[in-house]
């Protein structure tokens, strides 16, 4: 059997000890435990200090503080 | 508190039920169990090839209450045993789920399904915790497979299959006491070091189950839960007639364990009596023709926790407000604003003078008379802005490490030496896989020195002009430091076990002064496929560094200027950077790799991409996922190629998966679901005299135990 290798845009976003604390894609392991519903909740509360600086940050995966998300969301997570 | 009760199947085996409830109340009560009280079901995945086949039961039980004491708020709070009297032996185990399924509430004594799901599926309510104390270390898949098993608190023995082995090894009953990865695979990054007296804190990590099936993955395997026993096989081994395993057995929930060999085999011909129950299908399997694994590595390049991450800086600044409007020397016209940080992923060492070298303390509030008249290292954010020029609409504070000194001129010997003030705490930086390579250690950065000829000062003074600081040498302008890695220190020329400090250089460049000017650090890099500038310091594989990483900075020396020792104050350090590198040799460092079989692309039929955590290593940028092997001499290098028994071919483990999943999936597979007898066991193999050339083995069961009956889905395997 023969096999190729390709390079492919990272899968992870652990680059740095210092400047990402997401995992396993970013944001969207995180919004995957907070759900749907608290996603929407969260960018339709934008005037209590919610601020989704990119919708690509919410859905993709890129590197950032997601330290804002957590703090407003996290409040009542009943994990499955 | 206890409930139990007990049943006869239709062959008159005699079963017991326990349910135990951890809420500290002793005693034990009767349960009347329905009329086919216990079934198991053990889940398939999409594949033959799932990691966790994990299995749940159902207990029917008669009851005037709805036992609502059995439901905990905790994954294990509930232990649900279903043992075989007759045989003493327990034939499943587990944990009630906390819900109550909607049940009838009309007469006064109805049926209740109590739901369990097995130990295995517990573990996705627990996330990872390092083995050891002190930090995330490089631990082998043996130790973090026991982790995990560990967390289940109910199985007593590991069956795991000999597929897999080192061709190098001259043992090939086991691999998984010879592959290692580094435990910050699993993590986040962000998490807090020990203390002396407190474990690290874990900020996020994956769960057990998450880390269990991440390495059963890599290896090919398949776990399941079997009475008290974890099973971890592989179904190529299986259907190939091999029967060797390895045995994990404990007594005490794996603080201690034995280990030994067996022979699992259990060979079954369907014939007519076989079958239990009518109802019997058959139906052929999805084909695939091509599969993708891609990695998806934790990358790291920094040897040194950042000192100015927010997430681990505490101000101590004794009063905020004094030190930030601080006007010092209101001579000099400079406003400055001053901030000090103890940054909790470094140890500070602090002296009280320079001629007893008594070790203080400083605590939290660091003042004045500290930075004056100690001596030791803080970092610090400092801005300042001219008086005379207009005041600046925000400040913008740049960050130091400050080494605090205050060395008078001409020092004596004894007082002119390098101490050390600033250590990473051991645990903050994590064993790093990466070592087992040919890479660099690329220090760069710059520092200034500040000297003191009118009093002793604290901040960078703008208005210093340097005296009597011309005519020095280039080699002294530099600080002590101390890197060691597990029990080998860098002296300047090599890794050796002799404990070594070694000096970091710094480049005079076209200044003449010393005082008051950045100097950067040297750069000694002269390869350009490194693309960096710095200091450089080789790390070869046959160095073996393994362990603990430490770095120490160190009080600076006197340097001789215009011929006399001068006056060090304070030495700032700024953008300090411990980084690996290593030769781009063409590769894309930043990218992940996809591996595939090659097919004739007029038709693809692609199954599900495979997502691997725990990787072979790919040769392209420094992470914590590349699986390390040890050798029967004991070096360690990346793993390159996994010798698998049943494919009779060592190569890279993910072509190994890849080539399994092809043999199994490209051409259609029979699937049979049958009722036959409650007497096989999840490594069974089946011959069918129907098709008298086939091998089936055990991809699905449900198991029902008063009938004594087990509907299987069993799978062709070639």
């Amino acid at each position: 059997m023969n096999f190729i290798q390709k390079d492919i845009t990272s899968q992870r976003n652990n680059t740095s000890t210092t400047t990402s604390n997401s995992y396993s894609g970013g944001i969207s392991g995180i919004m995957t435990n907070l759900g749907y519903l608290e996603l929407i909740k969260a960018t339709s509360n934008i005037d209590n200090g919610i601020i989704l600086k990119d919708n690509d940050y919410a859905f993709g995966g890129v590197t950032g503080d997601t330290t804002t998300y957590l703090l407003h969301t996290s409040d009542n997570v009943n994990e499955g | 508190m206890n409930y139990t009760g007990q049943f006869k199947n239709i062959n008159n085996t005699l079963y017991q039920i326990d349910i135990d409830i951890n809420n500290g109340i002793t005693g034990s009560t009767e349960m009347v169990l329905d009329g086919e009280p216990f079934k198991v079901d053990y889940n398939a995945g999409e594949t033959i090839y799932e990691p966790l086949k994990l299995s749940n039961s159902t207990c029917s039980i008669l009851s005037s209450s709805y036992l609502f004491d059995i439901y905990s708020s905790t994954a294990q709070g509930t232990k649900l045993t279903l043992k075989n009297v007759d045989s003493n032996s327990v034939e499943w185990v587990g944990y009630v789920t906390p819900n109550i399924y909607t049940q009838a509430f009309e007469q006064p004594i109805e049926q209740i399904d109590l739901e369990a799901i097995d130990g295995l599926s517990t573990l996705e309510n627990y996330t990872y915790n390092q083995i050891d104390f002190n930090g995330k270390k490089i631990k082998s898949l043996q130790d973090i497979l026991i982790q995990c098993i560990k967390q289940c608190n109910c199985y007593n023995h590991i069956y795991i299959n000999q597929n897999n082995s080192l061709t190098s090894s001259i043992d090939k009953t086991k691999i998984i006491d010879k592959l290692f990865i580094a435990e910050q695979n699993f993590f986040n990054s962000d998490s807090t070091p020990a203390t002396d007296t407190t474990p690290a804190i874990a900020a996020s990590s994956m769960n057990y189950k998450e880390v269990l099936s991440e390495i059963l993955k890599y290896l090919g395997y398949t776990i399941i839960a079997f009475g008290d026993s974890v099973y971890i096989l592989d179904y190529d081994y299986i259907s190939n007639s091999y029967s060797n395993y390895s045995t994990y057995s404990t007594t005490n929930n794996w603080l201690t364990y034995s280990t030994g060999t067996t022979n699992l085999i259990d060979v079954h011909s369907i014939t007519n009596d076989s079958f239990k129950a009518a109802g019997g299908t058959i139906e052929l399997d999805t084909t695939y023709n091509q599969i993708s694994i891609k990695t998806s590595l934790f990358k790291e390049d920094s040897l040194i926790p950042d000192f100015f991450d927010v997430n681990h800086l505490n101000n101590i600044t004794l009063n905020t407000h004094y030190w930030e409007d601080a006007l010092y020397p209101e001579v000099n016209g400079y406003k400055q604003n001053l901030k000090y940080f103890k940054n909790d992923m470094y140890n500070y060492i602090w002296y009280d003078n320079d001629v007893n070298w008594n070790n203080i303390t400083i605590g939290d509030n660091i003042t004045v008379s500290n930075l004056t008249n100690n001596i030791g290292a803080i970092v610090t954010q400092q801005f300042s802005y001219k008086l005379s020029d207009p005041a600046p609409t925000s400040k913008s504070y740049s960050n130091y490490i400050q080494l605090v000194r205050h060395l008078t001129f001409s020092p004596t010997a004894a007082q002119n030496v390098a101490m050390p003030v600033l250590r990473t705490i051991v645990g903050s930086i994590p064993n790093n896989s990466y070592l087992f390579d040919n890479y660099n250690i690329n220090i760069s950065g710059s520092a200034l020195w500040m000297t003191n000829d009118k009093m002793k000062q604290y901040y960078i003074d703008p208005s210093v002009v340097g005296k009597y600081d011309t005519d020095f040498l280039e080699e002294d302008i530099n600080l002590t430091a101390k890197i060691q890695i597990g029990n080998k220190y860098w002296n300047g020329t090599n890794w050796t076990t002799t404990d070594s400090t070694f000096k970091i250089l710094f480049a005079k460049g076209t200044e003449t002064h010393l005082f008051n000017k950045w100097f950067n650090i040297k750069n000694s890099v002269t390869r350009a496929q490194l693309n960096v500038s710095g200091q450089l310091i080789p790390i070869h594989l046959y160095d073996q560094l393994i362990g603990d990483i430490e770095l120490t900075l160190y009080t600076p020396k006197s340097i001789e200027t215009d011929g006399d020792f001068i006056q060090i104050d304070n030495v700032f350090i700024k953008d300090l950077s411990f980084k690996l590198v290593k030769e781009n040799l063409g590769k894309n460092d930043e990218t992940d790799t996809e591996y595939l079989n090659v097919i004739n692309s007029n038709f693809v039929n692609k199954f599900s991409d495979l997502s691997f955590k725990v990787c072979s290593q790919t040769n392209k940028g420094m992470n914590y996922s590349s699986v390390i092997e040890l050798s029967d001499i004991g070096t360690y290098k990346y793993n390159s190629g996994i010798f698998n028994k049943s494919l009779n071919k060592s190569q890279l483990q993910e072509y190994n998966i890849i080539e399994k999943y092809v043999d199994q999936y490209s051409t259609p597979k029979k699937i049979l679901n049958l009722t036959l007898g409650n007497n096989y066991y999840p490594y069974t193999l089946f011959n069918c005299s129907l098709f008298p050339a086939d091998k089936y083995i055990i991809n699905k069961m449900s198991i029902d135990y008063y009938n004594s009956n087990n509907l299987v889905t069993i799978v062709e395997k070639i």
